[in-house]
């Protein structure tokens, strides 16, 4: 688990690089001839609301050092909002490709049955063949507030991965319950959470956005969601920011799933700031 | 055939016609939600020479060909149908200019500002809606463009101002509810008056 921290002129390249550099790098993390998934959130058409495009072609330069057979930079957006639109609307599209990754709008990709053994809420969930076909998933969204789940980050970020009949069932079943058993079914291996601006306050849209210049990085999507929490909720002010952390049930239910760690004072943290 | 034979079957034929024509306005009691920009209903039917270019031009394929069920007068006209698709007038791909005003040939449906377009209202159904019965959603919130337009009770329920909501639909079409716990109607929509 790392955070790394920088000014606004560090720039999301320098940190994400220091970031993987700090995990081990990406030619020891990333197995030989993966098939690769990167996962970042382009829900909305707004900029604010989604990853930044430059970090997460930065994220994708980096796992191009581990020699993958294939990159793919997926996305399925929020009900309501077309795919296409928002990856062209925020650059994503035309940075990613340019950094040399094939950018797929999943919602076009036929549908796969992914078993749940341990779910709770339910026991198979359906996902686009893309990521049922991915090897290695990494896991890149921006740290925001969420009005339905507290915030949305690593763990909520795999809701993209879902049909749009799908993403319904979880909200008619039980949404913190769903997210869980979905993370411990088709769990990122890797996330880098796009700390540069976050969104406080409310979310995932028309919150206020703050310049952290930050990125969390880790191989537990659990322990990296409560540590990128805490930072958003000390730029908050949040009064105790470790409690109101046992209150977002979905990282508390994906720990008691074993998706990973959620007990702040288990989880180590190593901290850089660049200058 | 005589003439009153024939006056009477003209008759009859007449009241069917009424009858068609006034049959589904009282069934359907809602009026039809028309694209942004277009002129008064009363016009609407009249202007609009249905050739359905404002349907094959709607990026979100949200605009409809009205059928018999929607009245005679309407049929073959353009509705929205928000669960095809929302309006992207006010956020999305026609934020700079409304693709079917553009195509339109006749002046049915009209260029309007942004900031003025209003097709209609969404209302919700409490006893449908997840939140409201407990559980845990809050889709039409967090899609919602307009800020404002829906507002929440104990951060959890969601209450809709008609007054702020500009009609787009976009709830309506993520509501996971089934049914669905959201309509758009006419509402407080804002329309054009034909030259």
């Amino acid at each position: 688990m790392v955070v790394v921290k920088g000014a606004r002129s560090t720039g999301s390249q320098m940190l994400v690089e220091k970031a993987l550099e700090l995990l081990g790098g990406t030619e020891k993390l990333v197995p030989r001839e993966a098939a690769i998934l990167v996962k970042p959130n382009v829900g909305f058409y707004e900029k604010d609301a989604t990853t930044d495009p430059q970090l997460t072609a930065a994220v994708v330069k980096a796992l191009k050092r581990a020699k993958p057979i294939r990159i793919v930079v997926g996305e399925s957006s929020v009900r309501g909002y077309d795919t296409d639109h928002a990856l062209e609307a925020t650059e994503m599209r035309s940075v990613v490709e340019e950094a040399g990754a094939e950018v797929k709008n999943l919602r076009k990709d036929p549908i796969v049955r992914v078993e749940i053994p341990e779910g709770r809420a339910i026991t198979s969930v359906s996902v686009f063949k893309t990521v049922h076909d991915s090897s290695y998933i990494v896991s890149v969204p921006r740290l925001k507030r969420h009005s339905a789940t507290v915030t949305t980050i690593s763990l909520k970020n795999m809701m993209g991965t879902l049909p749009d009949n799908e993403k319904g069932r979880f909200h008619q079943v039980d949404l913190s319950q769903c997210i869980a058993d979905l993370n411990s079914a088709v769990r990122p291996n890797l996330v880098i959470i796009d700390g540069t601006r976050v969104m406080t306050k409310s979310g995932p849209t028309g919150g206020v956005m703050v310049d952290l210049n930050m990125v969390v990085a880790s191989l537990d999507p659990v322990a990296a969601d409560v540590v990128a929490a805490e930072e958003l909720f000390k730029a908050e002010g949040v009064a105790d920011p470790r409690r109101s952390i046992t209150s977002i049930e979905h990282i508390q239910r994906a720990a008691e799933l074993g998706v990973g760690v959620a007990d702040r004072s288990k989880i180590e943290v190593l901290e850089v700031t660049l200058a | 055939m005589n003439r009153r034979e024939f006056l009477r079957v003209f008759g009859v034929g007449i009241g069917v016609i009424a009858l068609f024509d006034m049959f589904p306005r009282i069934i359907r009691r809602r009026n039809l939600v028309r694209p942004p920009g277009s002129v008064v209903e009363e016009a609407f039917n009249a202007v609009c020479i249905r050739c359905a270019r404002c349907i094959q031009v709607c990026p979100t394929g949200a605009i409809v060909i009205a059928d018999m069920s929607d009245g005679f007068k309407e049929l073959g006209t353009p509705k929205i149908d928000p669960l095809r698709g929302p309006c992207e007038r006010i956020q999305g791909r026609c934020d700079q200019k409304a693709k079917c005003a553009e195509v339109c040939p006749t002046g049915a449906i009209r260029p309007i500002d942004r900031r003025a377009a209003k097709t209609g209202s969404a209302i919700i159904n409490a006893d449908r809606c997840i939140a409201w019965r407990g559980g845990s959603c809050l889709v039409c919130y967090e899609v919602c463009p307009v800020q404002g337009a829906i507002s929440l009770m104990d951060e959890s329920r969601p209450i809709f101002h008609a007054d702020i909501c500009v009609g787009c639909g976009r709830c309506v079409y993520a509501c996971p509810a089934q049914p669905k716990a959201l309509t758009l109607t006419s509402e407080g929509e804002r329309r054009l008056w034909p030259d």
